[in-house]
């Protein structure tokens, strides 16, 4: 009980939770979330670019391929949010299956804890 | 050893019979000397410098989670920047939620390593993170690592050339921010850094995990090497000035921190190695077990066993 106890408190702490996930809703929501924060840090480093030549696009916005540099922007952003989301989907199945794991340990104490207030209730 | 491992045993009970009390006192200590250090770097903000401020922050700290420091770090940062230049500021802030963005989320585990990194940058003694965190911690820890490399350059810039951010003439908002990040950019050092630190914590982390005998010390005499190579490579590859005397000393340096980190988390003895098998309802258990190197400490009690005083005059 003490050792299940100090699980609870250390390790437990953020292995039971993920446990209580399928693991493609795990990996799944923890993808969309990468996929937020690569989306609003490319929009940052954007903002950024523009900020800084703001005075070279200005001149030349009306010579420039809109069209063309969208198309560009959105391959980038497609190859940087794919390799992202190719990451996180490792890191987080990885995750997912340690906590499995580490929890299993966990559930089959309770189980024993369970059995043994069963015995005793039985006895009384 | 048999006196060092008492003492280690001793420290342990100590420990363990404090820690309510330990624990936010070093957490009390880390954010005091983060925020001291930063204060002393940039302490352009003369309010915010003040000690009793910092001190009365890390009191603060000592009673919530270690990452928090680097939040309040992070903010401390920006301020003494706002008051330096509101470019400086702004690229700090957009940097900072950067990493946060598309590192950080990765390694919260050991996010504390961000503000470990430029605190031994301070103290000359970066080559001992990327070792200790292969040996406590994850691969995934080479990103706090990064961060705080990150970090630590962008201070090194903006404390290296504030006279110029302070006072950027008639330069336009964009021309500043421009001519800052470019600045920040072009040093290839901190890049330099990165990649040994990455590498070297992927390197001690394999080694360390693998069921060898002795596979902590294969890890950081390997660590200790792969830094030293990388980081020559990576110099010269980079065309960065590397002194060869300081790698190699801050490598020793190194060395010995991860040799003693080592002694606390994993001092076993390989001589006594086991090899045992057993099963349960669903697995073949195949196990190597390697027993811990231990002394009980004595728990000396004095009991006196002494006649009760009997008054003089009643002897008489």
């Amino acid at each position: 009980m003490t050792r299940m106890a100090s699980y609870e408190d250390t390790e437990g702490k953020k292995m039971i939770p993920i446990s209580h996930y399928f693991r493609s809703d795990y990996v799944g929501f923890n993808m969309v979330k990468t996929a937020v924060s690569v989306t609003i840090a490319f929009g940052i480093v954007l903002g950024l670019y523009i900020f800084c030549n703001i005075d070279t696009l200005l001149a030349e916005v009306y010579k420039m391929d809109i069209k063309e540099i969208g198309r560009k922007l959105l391959s980038l952003y497609a190859v940087i949010l794919g390799v992202y989301l190719f990451v996180s989907f490792l890191i987080y199945t990885y995750r997912y299956n340690v906590a499995k794991k580490s929890v299993k340990s966990y559930n089959n104490a309770l189980r024993r804890l369970a059995a043994m207030y069963d015995a005793s209730d039985s006895k009384l | 050893m048999a006196e060092l491992l008492l003492i280690k045993e001793r420290l342990k009970v100590i420990y363990g019979r404090y820690e309510i009390f330990i624990t936010p006192v070093l957490k009390f200590i880390l954010a005091l000397i983060t925020y001291l250090v930063i204060n002393k770097r940039l302490g352009y903000m003369e309010n915010l410098a003040n000690p009793v401020l910092a001190i009365m922050m890390a009191l603060v700290n000592a009673f919530l989670p270690v990452n928090i420091i680097i939040l309040f770090a992070a903010a401390i940062i920006c301020l003494h920047l706002y008051r330096l230049s509101l470019i400086a500021a702004a690229i700090a802030v957009l940097l900072f939620i950067i990493l946060f963005l598309i590192f950080l989320r990765f390694s919260s585990d050991s996010a504390v390593a961000v503000i470990f990194t430029p605190l031994a940058f301070v103290c000359h003694v970066p080559y001992v993170i990327p070792i200790c965190l292969g040996l406590v911690s994850n691969p995934l820890s080479a990103l706090s690592a990064a961060c705080g490399t990150a970090v630590y350059f962008l201070l090194t810039y903006m404390t290296a050339n504030e006279s110029a951010i302070q006072n950027p003439g008639d330069l336009p908002l964009a021309d500043q921010a421009r001519s800052m990040i470019s600045g920040i950019v072009s040093d290839k050092t901190a890049l330099v850094y990165i990649i040994t630190f990455a590498v070297t914590v992927v390197v001690v982390y394999i080694i360390r995990r693998l069921s060898i005998n002795y596979a902590w010390y294969i890890a950081i005499a390997t660590g200790a090497v792969i830094e030293i190579i990388t980081m020559l490579f990576a110099g010269a590859a980079l065309n960065v000035r590397i002194s060869v005397p300081s790698v190699l000393l801050g490598v020793l340096l190194a060395i010995i921190i991860a040799l003693i980190l080592q002694f606390f988390l994993f001092s076993v003895d390989y001589t006594r190695t086991e090899y045992v098998q057993f099963e349960d309802e669903e697995y073949y258990y195949h196990v190597k077990a390697v027993p811990k190197l231990m002394v009980s400490a004595t728990d000396r009690q004095v009991k006196r066993i002494s006649r009760a005083r009997v008054r003089a005059h009643d002897r008489d």
